[in-house]
């Protein structure tokens, strides 16, 4: 294997420092923490960068701040393992831990953040690949080419959303601050996404994600149900993220569908909310969700099992993530 | 170049390293610690599993500058973890020997790392926390049957039962 | 015959082990020489091109560059081919498949090399890959090799006909027919391919690395660098795995290596990143197959018609081999009055196929067994039954019109099986088991295996072992294989131990060394214990020889009735009064007794007629059943293996945990080869899936959680102590075994593996009908 490129490694020590470097460094910079998807892709000069960020001395980003009851915020740079482990998350947010103990392999884990798996780079079958490889197809669209060689006529890239977080993120709810040159901003995490596959995201080039401040957990209850091959380290090849608030009366207050591993942006499934708020779940309720979840699915040949499959895996896996919410026999 | 200063096996050292050094190349090619190996060098194999303050890490993905002030241990270390006799190995090692765990053996030293790794946090795990802590472990020779036994059979001889 | 359960023997430790389990063996990339350099390889990217003009001026430039090797540069002959000499180390003309070399490079550092690499400009004349075996074999296609002979592009074709077609037919009570497809497999053996190449002061080449073959490596590297034999030594380094990806294509890379150490003069290193191994190293042919089997309504096998075609990739390499033996097996180990069989190997315009652990024969049995099944399911059978109903007896004529030598073996398999694995409580015809969302399947697939090389390699199908008795006692044994991870190191000494007399502590294995033994053939087809085996009882009787009257003598009794065991001997009439095995070295040493001698062992010849099939094929046969247990969950069309029951013939089980070992790992290849181990490609014929991340072998989640191992021990008529092989029938059956389950889960015959989820499940769904439902 190459090894890695050569670069200036930066090591602020504190948010603003971070912001700072990024700037002076401009497009040269990238920012890193726990490196598992940067590495690799620097390897294969998928990532260029002069000048890493590494933001692992930032202390304040490795925070977990609140309660279930008024509300979480964590900090960016938290391992997947410590959201797996942080007692205020697993007791409150179950989506979370679900969606955070199914990425990759447990050294992984020890190595990767939230944040990192927030922002975690697109897929493609004909992108993920060494420079010699990409080279040998004269490239494609996301990096150094001009054509998209899963649909040769795309105007966008169409590489994938492959985060596990990020629908489980937007099914909560959770919104997320934003440091940057400007001063702070804080978006819902449904519009940190673009559905292109090389802009995939809305993070300003300064900005800094610091925290995932989830809204309180009171009468929440969530899930997170992956489709992938093995039962470790693989990316996801479909993601169904669920929140539901249930009354006391059994109806239905308040859901979140969100879908990811499918298309360049995971995305809510906003008629799945109207249909089923105020309502008392049923059978054929949960029919036409997931069928809803089937026609928003829009999968395609750049990542590993074929596109109809994961099509028709999504009502299968929106239908399993409610009936398990809803205490149903799957 | 940058000097870092940090703990291996119990042994304090310092190295000058590049930006782009990976600890796994500091460990094998600064450090002569040639047992944790190279796989695939993109952290999916498990191969050059370390220890990095106590927890699992694929050596391939860490920078070396940034283990500065860390205490790592690889594969030549795990032995003196265990308050064994002078010279004796680490339960799990003798247990991959006793079932006859190592076939190629390519794949061992990261995977005796993470199974280390495991016992320490839980002592006595069950099934599926045994399969999940070496999930990130290939082995292409064994089918991991003898792995797991292996793995089991030194709990039960750290615990005290065998 | 009798069962080896894991409690009741002894641990056998394996003297390798320690130093795996502590980091201190010593791979090929822990190899580290002063003033070493670093070898990178110019690939093409195109599958298929003429090569106009190679520019290595900038490359050549470059600081700390001290080599850039083209075509024109090699001293020796510019082919490495080991069957077909249809390969060269560099092109120089045509460039066949993605990652076809065409330069060499060798600089002062891997990342300088791989830069230099790219700064070699080549100019390509572009031309269109073919990539189907099928279109491949038409007239007039376009040529792969246009400088060979042939005007088309195959690579390999052998034919069995036996019997009457027209009568199998006429007798058949019914015919099943199908097509049939297997896929490539990858190694990912855990160690890239690396290696070392060090010029000796004394004008000789060494060369270490990872390998099963030294001694193809050591013909290789002969042949490009123009040196005699004498003058390439070559060292097996410890080998991370090989399962046949290993066995030809070292010789590709060290050969390389070796003619950059002999240009520059100094250490040149070369290592495959995991991207590059699986893209320039060999896979397991893929194979597309039409079967049509007849059969009565007893399930009597009345005729079988078997069309393999195999896809040989850019070059031959070893085709012409692995097609033989899918053409032997074809037919199973089955009696079938009429046959005709076909099998061809095609050129295309992928990396080379070679070999992978089963070598065509795992192919051969999707087919069979797979088709075993449809005929019970036709006839209504139990597909256990219909096996037992056809299984070869001893005396029986195999396809090949040859009985099989000692097959008692092969009914117990099966016997066996049923009884352990609990068929006749648990399996249901197909598609009767439980109904829902998760269908529970039992799958059967019986194999026999020919040991070693068979009729083809005969020529090589001899090995020797050298041993010495040190003065004090020790032993130290010589062979010609290597230890890959399946236990020649330790299965051999136990051998020398009951042969000579002595403990296995008493033995100690040297480094598998070219300068050792004169050419031993290749540590494949599951023969290192049988052919180093036979070659060791022979040293030892060399030796015997000559210490038994010496002990005689010490013991004052007679030479006949002297026994050598455990280390100590004695006269039979008088235990109690021993002499050590050491007492008899040290005396024997004083007595100048030669106490060195070299062993050989040469296969017994077997036979194969190129037009008719007619022919013994191999000298001597080991046999298998696997029942698989499989849940498949109708939703995601994803499978779950529960259980393996594995039952082999093994001759003799001389170390019963490495049995266990091999047969736990072949399942684990052989399940990831029925489901999930699926090679992509782009539509020019790039390997997409190059990773652990995107080529999905089984992780510690996918273990097969039960895997029972059983050894029946009929004596083989040829290995040693009458062992049989075991590593290739480990995996032979599994793949089969899971796709006949699965067939009987769901009630529908698997047509191609790997049966992915989405294969499977798309298949289920539309043989169960969408019917306006989006799910189950």
């Amino acid at each position: 294997m190459l090894r890695l490129p050569p670069f200036r490694y930066l090591s602020p020590r504190s948010l603003e420092e971070a912001v700072s470097m990024l700037a002076d460094h401009g497009p040269e910079a990238m920012l890193v923490a726990g490196g598992t998807d940067v590495y690799p892709k620097m390897r294969r000069r998928q990532f260029e960068p002069k000048v890493l960020v590494g933001l692992a001395r930032v202390g304040s980003l490795r925070e977990v701040r609140g309660t279930p009851t008024e509300g979480v915020s964590i900090g960016a740079g938290v391992t997947l393992t410590q959201l797996t482990r942080q007692a205020e998350i697993v007791t409150g947010y179950s989506g979370v831990v679900e969606g955070a103990e199914v990425i990759s392999t447990p050294q992984l884990r020890n190595m990767g953040t939230i944040g990192g798996n927030l922002l975690v780079d697109t897929r493609c079958t004909y992108y993920d690949q060494t420079y010699q490889w990409r080279k040998s197809i004269d490239f494609c669209m996301k990096k150094e080419g001009s054509t998209c060689w899963v649909a040769p006529g795309s105007p966008r890239c169409l590489a994938v959303t492959s985060t596990d977080l990020a629908p489980v993120m937007m099914s909560l709810g959770a919104r997320l601050r934003f440091v940057g040159p400007e001063g702070e901003r804080v978006l819902d995490a449904a519009d940190l996404y673009r559905e292109d596959g090389i802009h995939y995201h809305t993070r300003q080039p300064g900005e800094i994600l610091a925290e995932i401040l989830l809204p309180s957990a009171e009468g929440w209850s969530s899930t997170y149900r992956k489709l992938r091959r093995r039962e470790a380290f693989d990316f996801p090849l479909l993601g169904v993220a669920v929140g539901l608030r249930t009354g006391a009366g059994g109806e239905i207050e308040d859901v979140r569908i969100a879908i990811g591993g499918v298309g360049s942006a995971p995305q809510l499934i906003e008629e799945a909310t109207e249909i089923l708020c105020g309502k008392q779940p049923s059978e054929e309720l949960i029919e036409k969700v997931a069928s809803m979840a089937f026609r928003s699915s829009k999968a395609l040949d750049n990542t590993d099992l074929i596109p109809i499959y994961r099509k028709k895996m999504a009502p299968v896996f929106v239908r399993r993530a409610l009936r398990g919410l809803l205490g149903l026999s799957p | 170049m940058i000097l870092v200063s940090f703990e291996v096996n119990g042994t304090a050292v310092r190295v000058e390293v590049e930006p782009q050094d990976t600890l796994l190349d500091v460990l094998r090619q600064s450090l002569g610690l040639l047992g944790s190996k190279e796989g695939c060098a993109e952290g999916e194999c498990g191969a050059c599993t370390v220890l990095l303050d106590g927890l699992p890490v694929t050596a391939c993905l860490v920078l070396a500058a940034k283990v500065e002030g860390c205490s790592v241990t690889t594969i030549e270390g795990v032995a003196s973890m265990w308050k064994g006799e002078e010279g004796a190995l680490h339960p799990v090692q003798e247990a991959f020997i006793d079932v006859g765990a190592v076939q190629c053996g390519y794949c061992i030293p990261g995977m005796i790392v993470s199974a280390v790794s495991l016992l320490e946090r839980d002592p006595s795990p069950d099934e599926k926390t045994l399969r999940q802590a070496l999930a990130g472990n290939f082995c292409r020779c064994t089918g991991y049957n003898k792995i797991f036994e292996a793995v089991r059979r030194a709990a039960n001889r750290m615990g005290g039962d065998l | 015959m009798s069962a080896n359960p894991p409690a009741q023997r002894d641990i056998v430790r394996r003297p390798d082990a320690r130093a795996k389990v502590t980091g201190k063996a010593v791979y090929a990339a822990d190899l580290i020489r002063s003033s070493m350099l670093f070898a990178s390889i110019v690939e093409s990217p195109h599958p298929f091109a003429r090569v106009r003009h190679v520019d290595a001026a900038d490359a050549r430039a470059m600081d700390g560059v001290e080599a850039v090797l083209t075509a024109a540069d090699i001293p020796g002959r510019n082919q490495i081919g080991v069957i077909q000499k249809d390969q060269p180390a560099i092109v120089s003309d045509w460039v066949r498949h993605p990652g076809d070399c065409v330069a060499l490079v060798a600089a002062d550092s891997p990342d300088l090399a791989h830069r230099a690499a790219q700064a070699v400009r080549v100019d390509y004349e572009v031309l269109e890959p073919q990539l189907d075996t099928l279109k491949n074999l038409e007239r007039n296609h376009p040529l792969i090799h246009p400088e060979r002979d042939q005007r088309d592009n195959l690579c390999s074709r052998h034919k069995i006909r036996r019997g009457d077609m027209e009568a199998g037919w006429r007798e058949a009570d019914v015919v099943v027919e199908a097509d049939l497809e297997t896929g490539a497999q990858e190694h990912m053996y855990l160690e890239p391919m690396a290696c070392l190449v060090t010029p000796e002061p004394d004008g000789r080449l060494r060369v270490e690395g990872s390998m099963q073959c030294p001694y193809y490596v050591q013909a290789a590297v002969a042949s490009v660098t123009g040196l005699p034999f004498s003058k390439v030594r070559v060292i097996q380094g410890t080998t991370g795995g090989g399962f046949g990806g290993k066995e030809d294509t070292p010789s590709e890379f060290f050969s390389r290596c070796a003619l950059l150490a002999q240009a520059v003069d100094r250490p040149v290193k070369l290592f495959l990143d995991r991207e590059q191994d699986v893209r320039l190293t060999s896979k397991r042919h893929p194979t597309r197959m039409h079967y049509r089997v007849g059969a009565k309504q007893d399930g009597t096998l009345t005729a079988i018609e078997a069309r393999i075609v195999g896809d040989a990739g850019a070059y031959a390499t070893l085709t012409p081999v692995v097609m033989y033996r899918s053409t032997v097996h074809a037919c199973g180990p089955y009696r079938v009055p009429n046959a005709c069989v076909d099998t061809f190997g095609v050129y295309t315009n992928r990396v080379p196929s070679g070999a992978f652990r089963g070598f065509g024969a795992p192919q051969a049995c999707f087919g069979i067994e797979t088709m075993m099944d449809r005929v019970a399911t036709a006839l209504q059978l139990d597909p256990c039954e219909v096996r037992l109903r056809n299984a070869l007896r001893p005396g029986d004529e195999a396809v090949t019109s040859h009985a099989l030598p000692s097959c008692d073996g092969l009914e117990d398999t099966i016997r066996v099986a049923r009884e352990r694995s609990g068929w006749s409580q648990n399996w249901h015809p197909p598609g009767a088991g439980s109904t829902g969302r998760y269908r529970d399947g039992m799958g059967m697939a019986t194999i026999h295996y020919g040991n070693s090389l068979g009729s083809p390699g005969w020529y090589l199908d001899a090995s020797g072992a050298h041993l010495q008795v040190n003065r004090d006692g020790s032993v130290a044994l010589a062979i010609g294989h290597t230890e890959l991870g399946q236990g020649v190191l330790t299965v051999l000494p136990l051998i020398v131990a009951q042969a000579l007399g002595v403990t296995r502590e008493h033995v100690t294995m040297r480094p598998v060394d070219t300068d050792n033994l004169p050419d031993c053939g290749p540590t494949v087809a599951s023969r290192a214990t049988i052919m180093s085996g036979n070659a060791i009882l022979d040293a030892a009787g060399q030796l015997l020889d000559r210490l038994r009257p010496l002990g005689a003598k010490l013991l004052d009794g007679e030479e006949d009735e002297l026994q050598i065991e455990e280390g100590k001997l004695y006269i039979r009439s008088d235990p109690e009064n021993f002499m050590t095995w050491e007492e008899l070295a040290e005396e024997a040493f004083l007595a100048n007794v030669h106490l060195a001698a070299v062993g050989w062992w040469v296969a017994p010849p077997s036979t194969f007629d190129s037009e008719t099939g007619v022919g013994t094929c191999y000298f001597q046969y080991a046999y298998a059943t696997h029942v698989a247990r499989v849940q498949v969950d109708t939703w995601t069309g994803k499978v779950r293996v529960e259980k393996f029951t594995c039952v082999h013939d093994v001759g003799r089980a001389i170390y019963p945990a490495g049995i266990e070992g091999q047969v736990e790992g072949g399942v684990s290849q052989g399940v990831g080869y029925a489901l999930l181990e699926d090679l992509r490609e782009n539509p020019s014929g790039h390997i997409l899936t190059h990773n652990f991340s995107t080529y999905i072998l089984p992780s510690a989640m996918e273990a097969v959680p039960d895997v029972e191992t059983v050894c029946l021990e009929y004596p083989a008529p040829h290995g040693p102590l009458g062992v049989r092989s075991v590593g290739e029938p480990a995996i032979i059956p599994v793949a089969s075994a899971v796709a006949c389950a699965i067939a009987n889960a769901i009630g529908l015959p698997v047509d191609r593996i790997p049966c992915t989820a989405e294969r499977l499940r798309l298949a289920w769904r539309s043989a169960a009908g969408e019917g306006g439902e989006i799910e189950a």
